[in-house]
Formats: C-alpha cells, structure tokens, sequence
C-alpha cells in the first residue's frame, strides 16, 4: 500500500473503509486515557505533529522502523491538515493500528477536528479523494480517538535522580497533544473518565484543553493567543506531574526549530515531527525513543523532497486549485 | 438609543428568570478608579509612531506601505497649507478605507450615472479611476469609520476614553512644543491593555471585570438577527460591501444550514489577501475557501495554528472577554448562545447561535461610563455609514432593497443569498487598483449587458 501511495495513486474506497472502521472498532475499545506499559527489551517512540506530510512519514518510519513486538510506536495528533497528503498519512497510521493493536497507538490532536478540517485541508482532500461520505467517517472515527497515554516503564530506573516517579517507583510519561489545564487538581482518572465519542473539542473544557494549551516561561496561566485554551507555565507543570506521580508531560502540538525541545526543567518536552513545516519553516523533526526503563533518546530529522503540490492544495472548490497551479 | 437596547436584553428568550440588566460597580469604587485614571497621561500610552504620506500618493501605493509597515494606518498629510495651517494631516487611511474604496471600484458600474448630492466625493474617485490614478487624499477616511483625532500633549486617560466611546480606534497625540507635529498614535488596543493591567493591580476593579458579560449594559451584544454575517457561499465581494456599506469592520461567517458561526472576514484580510492579488477572481471566491486563506499563513513558521473564530458566551466574564481580545489580537469577538436544551428549535434560517459582538471600543465605553464621560455612542459612525451609503447609492437590482434597509437598525442584512446573485463576476474596473491599466471600453461591454438587470438605469 505504501508503494501505491508513493506513486499519487489513491487505494480504492472499499479498502479505506475497511481500514478506517477496523481501525474504529480498536478505538473504541481504549479509553480516553491509555495506559501502556514497555516490557522488558522493547522500546516505544513517541512521534509528534505530521500534518500530512507522507513523504517525511515515510523518511521517518525508515528511521523508527514500522510498529513490531519490540517496538511500539505513538503518534501524538495532528496527523492530517497543511500537508495535502493527509489521507495517505492517516490511512497508514490506521492501517498499522489494525494491524498491530497492540504495538501502535495514537492520540487524537487539535486537528482531528471538523472546525479545524474545514479550513485547514482536510475536508477538502477527503471529499476530494474520497467523497463526501468518507469524510464523514473520519470526523467520526476522529471521535473515537484516545485523547493521551500514559507510557510507563516496567522496570524501575538505573540511575535514581530527581525525578518523579509513579506510585510504584517507575518512570511514566504522559503524552498528550496539546497539554495541561486552566485548573490545579486534574487527575489521571478524571481523563481516563472523559465521554469522548462523537464529541469535538470545543472552546473550553477538559477535552479542549488536553489538545489545544501550549506551555510557556512565565510562572502561572495566561490567556493563549490561538484564541482558545491557555498556556501554563513550568510551576503548573510541576505540581501536576507531582500530583499524579508522572516523569514528565510530552507534547506536540508546536513547531521548534530543532524538532523537540525541553522545557519547564525537564517536565515538558515538545516533540514536533513535520520537517520544514509547510515548506517554510525550515525546522527539523524529531521523535523520541523511550525505553523499558523510561529513559529517552532524541532523534532529529530533515525534510526529504516531495512531488511538486503545495500545502493545502485541496482547499474546497475548482477554484482554489486553479488560482494554485 | 441606549434605552432600547436595554429593554432587548431584559425581554430576551432566555428563560422564566428575570435577569439584572446591568451590573454596575459601588459609586464610591468608580471614583477611587476615576481619580487614578485622571492622573495617567495618554502619551504614556502611545503604541504606534505615525507613518505619514503625500496626499497626492496613489491609493495602490498607501496600500503597499500599510502593509510593508504592518501597521493598521496612514497619516495623510495635507495637500498645501490652505487645508489647515496647524495641522499637518488632512485625515488618515486605513484598511476600513481599503475596503470602501475596493467596494467602490467593484461595484461602480452599479451605481446611477447621475450625481447625486452627497456623493461628491464618490463622483470624484470614479473620475480619477477614469483618468488611470486615484489620489489617497480622496479615499481617506471613505469608510466614514476613521476620522482623524488630536490630542493635547497633557491629554488624560479619561480623554482618551471618551474619543474611543464614540467608536474611533485612534488618536493622534501632539507634541510638547508645538502643535503642528506630533509623536505618536494611541490605539483602543493598547488603552485596553492598561484596563487589563490595572484590573490585576486594582482588586475592585478585578471584580467588577469578573462579571458575566451578559449583565454588563454593552450595546452589542445582544443584536442577534441584526449582526452582519455572510453563509459560507457568498463571495469575498459580498463581504466587502457589506463591510463598507454596513460601517462595520468585519463580517461573521456562518454555516449555510444552520447559521452556526464559523469564522469571519475584516477589513484587514482584505487588505492583506484582496489588494496584492493578481487576478479579480479572488473576488468571487467563496468566504468558506477565502478564511482557509486567511488563516494558512498563521501558524505556518510556528505551528501555533488559531481557532478559526474567536467567541465568547454571554455567560463569560468581561476578563476573560478582555484578555481573549488582547491575547488574540483582534479588534472584536463574537458572542454565541451556549448551546443545550434551552435553545429554542425552528428560528428562521439564519439565527444560528451567533448572538450579538463584544469589540474593543465597546468595553472601553463601559469604563468610560464609569468615568462619567458624556456623550458616549460607539455605534454613532456605525450606524451614520449606513445612513449615508443607503442614500448616495441605488438600490441593488433582484430584490436586494431589502438590504438597503435606512438606519433602521432591524433590517435584516444577512438576506445574503440574494446579495450572491448580483455580484458580476471578472471585474475589469478592479484593474486599476490591482496594477493593470483600466479599459473604459470594457466597463462598457459590461454595463451593457448589465442592461437586462439594472432596473434603475433607465431613470
């Protein structure tokens, strides 16, 4: 299928519908809050942001390796959007996730969103690709999506150091798309509880906010300029992490320069794995190996070329494209 | 005028309460803030110096420089000393302007021949057009949304308040020495930023702030059918007229079926998107399509991609309101119903959820009340506008009369369906403003085909 998707050719409708409600079934099943654990021997990468870009996906999985029993993989959100192969994206993540359940897992993002699909691309390489209905079964299944994970380490760490660890002395990593909270005293539970089927985010609210807030340097909470959510500062980070026993919060949903970055003293790691975001931001990409210990390794990557179409070429109507080519 | 907009909020839908209309703060409370406010000079609060331009630069050219300088206007600066001796600009130029001006230049062929009285103004930019080039001078201040406005040097804060409550956006401040020159602009933005931080060092302040907007007397939030909104099919010529005829610097974008807002258009991604476009297509170019414009490059260097519309309910307090338009950058949010059971099912088409608009000036004239400041209507250039754009013009053709609704504020101006059907595609005139040389000709090929639907033409 990879191949086929290489050469712009599109898979039939029947397949894309299998593999999307197969990939459905899976996530109804998980919670809103996933827990995993990384046995002995394997290892889990944690990927962020794509956003349609397939032929970095491609460089990138050349780099991790596709899912297997000794090797999990986490995609955090925002898969489709901006890139305009944003279908072959998401149709390989949810291939992989009928066929390993198991060992691939992934996060709904901020643009797994009909607010955000409608101007952002999606919708319109979805209908355009596929039709109408199509696109309306992935705004569902986009529903069905867990809403972060919780990465634990099975063995307790080698070297003991500041870090804070889960109730049973193990490393664990919270991985979400956007980030924390406008209010102290969120617990994991309380995610884990979230109603999410057939609801979107919304502008305010605990499902909002786990997508959408961005962490920032000042102390405190201050008002986000995306016009929605908030940004929390390293001290929030902190007496989350403490509160609920978790190493570390990962997140995406920002481009760094670098392809991650560590913020809040160690507590907040942005990981964003689009290089060259849009064909402009000349960043590189990154992910982040975890191992059955919970320790972390960076990885940077570039942008490897494309076929010649812009991002976004599937804004909605003849017209657009035109204006485009 | 105030009056009646009070008696909408108390009779409203919202259920078997009967909800306060107005919250105001203790008197004594108001005049501790007064006192403080009084002592704080409006120059400490310049936040843009003044980017001036020769009366006789082309509109094309003050476009370029809006946007190379990315600043939201321009100082005109007076044709000769006729004009007005002490004072060096003969008024400003805005994107608001852009945008009349823009309308005017797409929508021309519309307009009778005849001069009307009160289209002076109009009569002359069309003759410029003719003539291959059109002065900024005669294009500043179009919108009728951007007078020009001078303060003293000592000017206060209260001052400032009330130029903003009565619906301007800038004001211009002198120098020390002498009165002709100038250092610098203080925009309704940054005043209202000062609110914000006082309100975090003021706790009685904080807690008037912390109101539900709803109980708070703003005069637009509660227009309902009356807010200028477009369905998602109209055109990016639609919103322009809108925008310019309306006196209002934005339109709602809502969803077709149901009226939900989606997003919106200002005058200011028409400056950015519509002037260095290199074909007039763009103009019949679909709202849904032009936001997905408007929105591509945010976020495209830091991956900090935006809602596509910024609202608030009438339940969120004034602070978060504040600080939502100052974290955003906007110069307006939108106020939509919350939705659940209490919405009320078969409204007409396009009720939606969208409920009334919070922007900037109208929160400042919340606070300029407190000041005891007279004369406060942030409205009163909205509504002149359309007062004065129904009379100088005809009457579109196919039904549209019901949009040329007088100052009658009822008029119901999302009919925008009909509005669709009369924007003409591929406008040559536009031409001019989008740096190919204009073709009389051709506009005249134009009008006559035209022939069949302009009624008002024979007249």
């Amino acid at each position: 299928m990879i191949t086929w998707f290489k050469d712009g050719k599109a898979i039939a409708k029947r397949y894309v519908w299998e593999i999307v409600m197969a990939a459905h079934d899976i996530f109804i099943k998980e919670e809103s809050l996933v827990d995993v654990e990384i046995p002995e021997g394997v290892t889990c990468d944690v990927i962020g942001d794509v956003h349609g870009q397939f032929y970095d996906v491609l460089h990138l999985y050349k780099l991790t390796g596709p899912p297997s029993e000794k090797h999990f993989v986490l995609m955090n959100g925002d898969l489709v959007d901006r890139g305009s192969w944003s279908i072959e994206v998401i149709l390989l993540a949810f291939a992989y996730k009928w066929l390993y359940p198991e060992y691939m897992y992934i996060n709904r993002g901020n643009h797994e969103a009909k607010d955000m699909n409608r101007t952002y691309g999606f919708e319109g390489e979805a209908k355009h690709k596929h039709g109408e209905q199509a696109y309306k079964l992935f705004a569902h299944v986009f529903t069905t999506m867990p809403l972060a994970t919780l990465l634990s380490a099975s063995k307790p760490p080698s070297s003991k150091n500041a870090a804070i660890l889960s109730p049973d002395g193990r490393r664990r990593f919270f991985i979400v798309h956007g980030g924390l909270f406008s209010k102290d005293g969120v617990t994991l539970d309380d995610i884990r509880k979230l109603d999410r089927v057939g609801r979107q985010p919304g502008q305010e609210g605990l499902m909002c906010e786990l997508l959408w807030t961005d962490p920032q340097e000042m102390p405190g909470r201050g008002p986000s300029k995306r016009g929605v959510g908030i940004a929390f500062g390293p001290d929030v980070t902190k007496s989350w992490c403490t509160l609920n026993g978790v190493t570390g919060v990962i997140r995406s949903h920002e481009v760094r320069q670098n392809g991650y970055e560590i913020e809040h003293d160690g507590l907040c790691t942005t990981v964003f794995s689009a290089p060259n975001y849009v064909d402009q931001s000349g960043n590189k990409g990154a992910f982040i190996r975890i191992d059955a210990e919970g320790n972390r390794e960076y990885t940077q990557f570039d942008a490897v070329p494309h076929p010649p179409m812009k991002p976004m070429a599937y804004l909605q109507g003849g017209l657009s494209s035109l204006m485009m080519m | 005028m105030a009056n009646k907009r009070l008696s909408q909020t108390t009779t409203d839908n919202w259920g078997e309460i009967q909800l306060p209309t107005s919250i105001t703060p203790f008197e004594e409370d108001a005049e501790d803030w007064l006192t403080t406010w009084k002592t704080v000079l409006a120059r400490d609060l310049i936040d843009s110096r003044i980017v001036s331009v020769d009366a006789e630069t082309s509109v094309e050219d003050a476009c370029d420089l809006l946007l190379a300088e990315s600043i939201p206007c321009l100082a005109v600066k007076s044709l000769d000393s006729r004009h007005n001796p002490s004072i060096p600009y003969l008024g400003l130029f805005d994107y608001a302007d852009v945008n009349a001006f823009l309308t005017l230049a797409a929508t021309r062929h519309t307009l009778p021949p005849e001069d009307l009285p009160g289209r002076s103004r109009v009569n002359e930019i069309i003759a410029a057009a003719k003539a291959g080039r059109v002065p900024v001078h005669l294009v500043s201040n179009l919108s009728e949304k951007n007078p020009i406005e001078i303060l003293p040097h000592n000017a206060t804060l209260v001052v400032l308040l009330s130029i903003f409550a009565r619906g301007t956006h800038r004001t211009l401040i002198q120098s020390a020495e002498k009165a002709d020159e100038f250092i610098g602009i203080v925009s309704d933005h940054r005043l209202l930023s000062w609110f914000d931080s006082y309100a975090r060092e003021t706790p009685a302040f904080m807690k008037y702030l912390s109101n539900p907007i709803q109980f708070l007397s703003l005069p637009s939030i509660n227009l309902r059918d009356t807010i200028v909104s477009a369905p998602s099919s109209a055109s990016v010529l639609d919103a322009m007229k809108m925008m310019s005829e309306e006196g209002v610097s934005s339109v709602a974008v809502v969803e077709e079926n149901n009226g939900t807002l989606l997003s919106a258009v200002s005058v200011t991604d028409i400056g950015k998107i519509v002037v260095p476009s290199q074909s007039n297509q763009i103009l019949t170019t679909p709202l849904l399509q032009f936001i997905a414009q408007i929105k591509e490059p945010d976020g495209s260097t830091d991956g900090v991609d935006k809602y596509p519309v910024y609202s608030v309910f009438p339940s969120s307090l004034l602070s978060y309101t504040v600080e939502k338009l100052l974290a955003t950058n906007a110069h307006r949010v939108f106020v939509t119903r919350e939705s659940g059971p209490a919405s009320p099912t078969g409204l007409s088409v396009f009720s939606g959820n969208l409920s009334g608009i919070v922007s900037i000036v109208d929160i400042l004239s919340l606070f300029a009340r407190l000041a005891k400041v007279p004369d406060i209507d942030p409205t009163r250039m909205q509504r002149h506008r359309r007062a004065s754009s129904a009379s100088s013009q005809s009457s579109f053709p196919d039904g549209d009369t019901i949009f040329r609704s007088r100052s009658n504020s009822r008029a119901s101006v999302t009919r925008s369906p009909l509005l669709g059907a009369s924007s003409p595609p591929g406008i040559p005139v536009l031409d001019s403003v989008l740096g190919s040389s204009l073709d009389p000709t051709n506009l005249q090929r134009k009008e006559s085909r035209k022939g069949t639907r302009v009624k008002k033409d024979s007249i």
